[in-house]
């Protein structure tokens, strides 16, 4: 069966039989949109919650990815999906990732609540979307691989200390 | 980046990474080796395929360099190198099934401190600047898990990283690891200026 990586900060799209896959999310969160009735999904690996009002010169804005932020991340995976002609009323989402890696990160660094926003800005996004998040694994410590399967919307996951799940 | 300037790079992380594996040689009281030094600009979605790939079990820890010049170091242990160097610190035998915890883990942060404020310290003396380091963030767990929050950190400012990555190995025990220099862009013209004038000095 095909899998079709995305890696850090991208978003893709797959028809079953194809599989989405990204690896090891750590304080990044993974969001998956699907369609049942289409049997067609979305993943986005990402990295931060809202994209900066101003870019700043190191970073070129022509090459940002749009799956790095929350705010946009979702409305991409969403528009790809209705441009494949999945009907908005169909699309359900599912939510891993946004761990808190380090224990003790103390007041050290701003970042160190990272996992926590990056969750709540998908919510959020997908609120304003009206997409419902039927299910979730986020928080923790752990880091974790999802893979959404298109064809029955599961999305499995895997980290190194626990047992493989099916959310 | 210039030549010349990758060199610089390469030769203060050489020096640096020396008196680290000096200093982790006696703790082991084993023979502790250094490869020459990588410096490579990345896309920030490449950092962990580089670095052995997103999902291998690892042992990180974070540091801050803090004072004159800013940025981040990760001493990386490979899992089974942690577990053994643990072994060997504390003397109990630690299960491969799950993470270290308490002793072990206070270990490996000790050594991970004394390692990495050698290295620093010597790149510190080498440019003439005081740096200080944080006290190490620990984590255990895959490469790309470990690495997402500073990979984050660096992605508010840019979409590359630099990495100045340095393996060390102890063939005996079979132990290998890297120290790896996220610096940020005023870590980098700082460090330059400060070698300009060195070099200006001789």
């Amino acid at each position: 069966m095909i899998k079709i990586t995305v890696n850090l900060g991208e978003y893709k799209v797959a028809s079953a039989p194809a599989s989405l896959i990204t690896h090891s999310l750590g304080s990044c969160v993974g969001v998956t949109l699907y369609d049942p009735t289409t049997k067609l999904g979305g993943l986005a690996h990402i990295m931060l919650p809202k994209a900066p009002d101003t870019i700043n010169c190191l970073g070129n804005p022509s090459i940002t990815p749009s799956g790095k932020y929350a705010s946009t991340a979702v409305r991409s995976l969403f528009d790809e999906l209705i441009k494949s002609g999945v009907n908005k009323k169909h699309i359900v989402a599912k939510i891993a990732g946004g761990a808190c890696m380090f224990s003790g990160f103390g007041n050290l660094s701003e970042n160190m609540k990272i996992g926590e926003k990056n969750i709540e800005a998908v919510h959020e996004s997908l609120a304003s979307l009206e997409i419902p998040v039927i299910s979730q694994d986020v928080g923790g410590n752990t880091g974790r691989t999802v893979e959404l399967r298109t064809t029955d919307g599961k999305l499995i996951i895997t980290s190194a200390f626990l047992p493989r799940k099916e959310i | 980046m210039d030549r010349n300037k990758i060199d610089i790079l390469k030769e203060i992380s050489s020096i640096g990474t020396s008196h680290a594996a000096s200093a982790l040689s006696q703790m082991l009281g084993c023979k502790v080796m250094i490869e020459v030094p990588s410096v490579q600009l990345l896309p920030l979605s490449e950092v962990a395929n580089n670095l052995g790939g997103p999902e291998k079990p690892i042992i990180g820890l974070h540091f801050q360099i803090l004072g004159d010049l800013n940025g981040r170091i990760m001493l990386i242990l490979d899992r089974k190198s942690g577990h053994k160097i643990a072994a060997m610190l504390v003397g109990d035998n630690p299960s491969d099934e799950s993470r270290l915890e308490n002793l072990d883990e206070s270990a490996i942060k000790e050594l991970g401190n004394i390692v990495t404020n050698s290295y620093l310290n010597a790149i510190a003396e080498l440019l003439g600047v005081k740096l200080m380091l944080s006290v190490p963030f620990y984590a255990e767990d895959m490469m790309g898990a470990v690495i997402d929050l500073l990979l984050i950190e660096i992605s508010q400012i840019a979409n590359h990283a630099i990495l100045l990555e340095t393996k060390i190995t102890a063939e005996a025990s079979n132990l290998s690891g890297s120290f790896i220099i996220f610096p940020d862009e005023k870590f980098l013209e700082e460090l330059f200026a400060k070698t300009d004038f060195i070099a200006d000095d001789k």
